[in-house]
């Protein structure tokens, strides 16, 4: 962590609002990523993300420097986003269904896919397969954290992961094959 | 083929390179946030404030008493009388401890056989005015202090006389076997009889023993006090003119605060003649400043002193809502450090000059720190416990710094309508050693022995380089500080 990133959490705790203004200027964008992939749309993100940063500027004066600040504003982002979602009864039960099983795909195929392409397909995800995706792919949780979080069992995060690949190796595939036939 | 590590690793990548989030989004994301903070952040600045202030005075007292204990422990070797009340105290000890001397002096002390016959004469001077009692150490005694004992160290016998006789004044005559072999003739009622007298101006310790007849017989003729012509070594104890020997050192540590009056030396900037960078008004300048200084005595009381001072001015600024104000181009993040030579590099302005049609309501600053080093001579004067100084002298400017304000919201940036970040923070160096000419007055009052309570004023003129967000930056100006000041005053032993 820089001394100027140091200097500006010291005076956002003092109510400098220039401070806070600069740390929010700085890792919005970071944070927006990700309520992004929590969200439903980008609205909810929004909101998602103005709440995070008011509960990191209330906890601001716990932050004891032991890690990277971003790390610890990003798992309040996390936990915020997942929380935003359980109080406002979004998150659906992941309706584990039982999948085609995929034939597989290149890898070739996916580096072919842009950017916004794979964030189309993961933003497809229904629900409960896209948390448990992010968390452990994007956000690297654990299982047992992601249990913690979401509130489900281990096994459920295993089983809800592997599905979420599937279904996004699925997604991948088709949307290769449109891209083929045109 | 089965979901791989390298599939993982592209989604991440294609995920982090979203991070952006456009100027317009993220005004848009502060304006929501700022109205939620302010109430905390209200709350958080009075508590910082709070803390920050009762850090220094309570540093500043911390100091001083350490000053003082410090001071008060060594010169506990000195017998340094430094209030009147003390010099009262060690001229009452003196002259005990003096006549316990006497009295205690082995050598000295009566036979039982040279008194006897003359006690037992019908003109015997102890009767009837005297009493003999137990007598236990001078420093056992109330009001004696074992400092004073110490400070004349004499061969005490440890004379334990309860198994003594004690004739009473009703006794009319004593005889041999009244009196002790080895006895200090001292009596509690002897210690005030003499002490009393001493307590007023009077001057040789004679005239105390010529005062008390029986006391002065008792001397003549059987020697147990001295005479002028003993060789007992008295402090010198003062007549009408008490002379107070004070250390010639003293430390001090003053906080002063006050206002500012500003003067331009170069001529005031006209928006005409200048493009202004911001359009703005100073409504208020104050300033506080925080002093160490070290005093040393002189004759004629004059004395010489000379510090260590760090300067804060602040002038409030209030911009004007209806005009027009340039934005300069500052990075946001952190703050930038300007080079020495004082030249404003935020001339690299970026961006239309547009209108700011919003009311600026927070208090904004430009900010001047000086470090200086200060040396002047003064004159001390007394009446009654309150001591005067005078004094004179220069501020020898080290270095300055300055943390200009600049209006940057003229988008209507919402809450931000400063940026403190970006404000221009800058070493303005004084072309050579600028000196300050101060003048000061102080009555300083003795809260316990070397420590005093000061209070003051002082008034200061220096020339000092400010911000005038023009395309002549920086302007020349003086400043007049007028202040009021307060502060611990330790005189230190010699």
């Amino acid at each position: 962590m820089t001394t100027q990133i140091k200097e500006l959490i010291k005076r956002s705790c003092r109510g400098d609002e220039t401070a806070q203004f600069a740390l929010v200027r700085q890792y919005s964008a970071r944070l927006l990523s990700i309520c992004r992939r929590y969200a439903r749309d980008d609205s909810m993100a929004r909101d998602m993300l103005q709440e995070s940063w008011l509960r990191i500027f209330r906890g601001l004066p716990d932050f004891r420097y032991a890690g990277p600040f971003e790390g610890w504003i990003c798992r309040i982002a996390v936990n915020t986003s997942l929380q935003w979602l359980k109080r406002k009864h979004i998150r659906t039960e992941a309706s584990i269904v039982e999948l085609e099983e995929p034939k597989g795909i290149a890898p070739a195929i996916l580096t072919q896919l842009n950017t916004q392409d794979i964030l189309y397909l993961v933003n497809q995800l229904p629900g409960g397969f896209k948390e448990v995706f992010n968390l452990f792919v994007i956000d690297g949780y654990s299982h047992r954290e992601i249990a913690e979080l979401l509130d489900i069992t281990e096994g459920a995060s295993r089983t809800l992961l592997l599905r979420a690949r599937r279904r996004l190796q699925q997604q991948i595939q088709l949307l290769d094959t449109k891209k083929t036939a045109i | 083929m089965k979901w791989d590590a390298r599939d993982e690793q592209q989604i991440r990548i294609a995920f982090s390179n979203v991070n952006s989030m456009s100027e317009g989004e993220l005004i848009d994301l502060w304006e929501d946030i700022a109205p939620q903070l302010r109430p905390l952040n209200e709350r958080r600045r009075r508590r910082w404030m709070i803390w920050w202030w009762s850090l220094r005075v309570g540093g500043s007292v911390l100091l001083g008493a350490f000053m003082w204990l410090f001071v008060a422990q060594t010169g506990a070797d000195n017998d340094e009388v430094s209030t009147p009340l003390a010099q009262a105290t060690s001229t009452e000890v003196s002259i005990r401890l003096s006549v316990d001397t006497v009295y205690s002096t082995e050598s000295e002390l009566p036979t039982t056989s040279s008194i006897a016959p003359t006690l037992a004469s019908d003109e015997s001077p102890i009767q009837p005015t005297l009493t003999y009692a137990p007598i236990s150490r001078a420093s056992e005694r109330p009001g004696i202090s074992s400092l004073a004992e110490e400070s004349f160290p004499t061969p005490k016998i440890n004379l334990h006389t309860s198994d003594l006789p004690h004739p009473s004044v009703d006794s009319p005559r004593l005889s041999e076997n009244d009196l002790p072999s080895r006895s200090l003739l001292s009596n509690t009622q002897i210690v005030p009889a003499i002490v009393a007298p001493i307590s007023s101006p009077v001057s040789r310790l004679d005239e105390v023993w010529k005062s008390i007849p029986a006391i002065s017989s008792i001397t003549n003729e059987f020697r147990l006090l001295p005479t002028s012509t003993d060789s007992i070594t008295l402090p010198e104890i003062p007549c009408d003119c008490p002379k107070i020997n004070l250390p010639r050192w003293k430390v001090s540590t003053y906080f002063n605060g006050g206002v500012v009056q500003k003067v331009y030396r170069t001529p005031e900037i006209s928006a005409t003649e200048h493009e202004l960078w911001r359009k703005a008004t100073e409504q208020a300048r104050f300033f506080y400043q925080q002093e160490v200084r070290l005093e040393y005595s002189l004759p004629f009381r004059m004395f010489l002193l000379g510090g260590f001072s760090r300067t804060r001015i602040k002038e409030q600024v209030i911009f004007d809502p209806q005009a027009s104000n340039m934005i300069p181009n500052f990075t946001i993040r952190g703050s930038r450090i300007l080079p020495a030579d004082g030249q404003a590099v935020f001339v690299t302005t970026e961006g239309a000059i547009v209108n700011s049609t919003e009311r600026v309501n927070r208090r904004v600053y430009n900010r001047y720190t000086l470090y200086d080093f200060s040396l002047g001579f003064g004159y001390e004067n007394d009446r009654g416990n309150l001591r005067y100084n005078v004094y004179a002298g220069v501020y020898a400017n080290l270095s300055l710094r300055g943390q200009g304000a600049i209006y940057l919201s003229p988008n209507n940036y919402g809450s931000l309508g400063f940026d403190k970040d970006s404000n221009v923070r800058t070493l303005l160096p004084p072309s050579v050693v600028e000196l300050s000419p101060f003048i000061g007055v102080t009555a300083n009052y003795p809260i316990a022995k070397r420590l005093y309570l000061s209070l003051g004023v002082q008034g200061r003129w220096g020339p000092l380089k400010t911000f005038d967000f023009s395309e002549r930056n920086l302007a020349d100006t003086d400043y007049l500080l007028y202040s009021l000041q307060t502060g611990v005053v330790v005189r230190l032993g010699d």
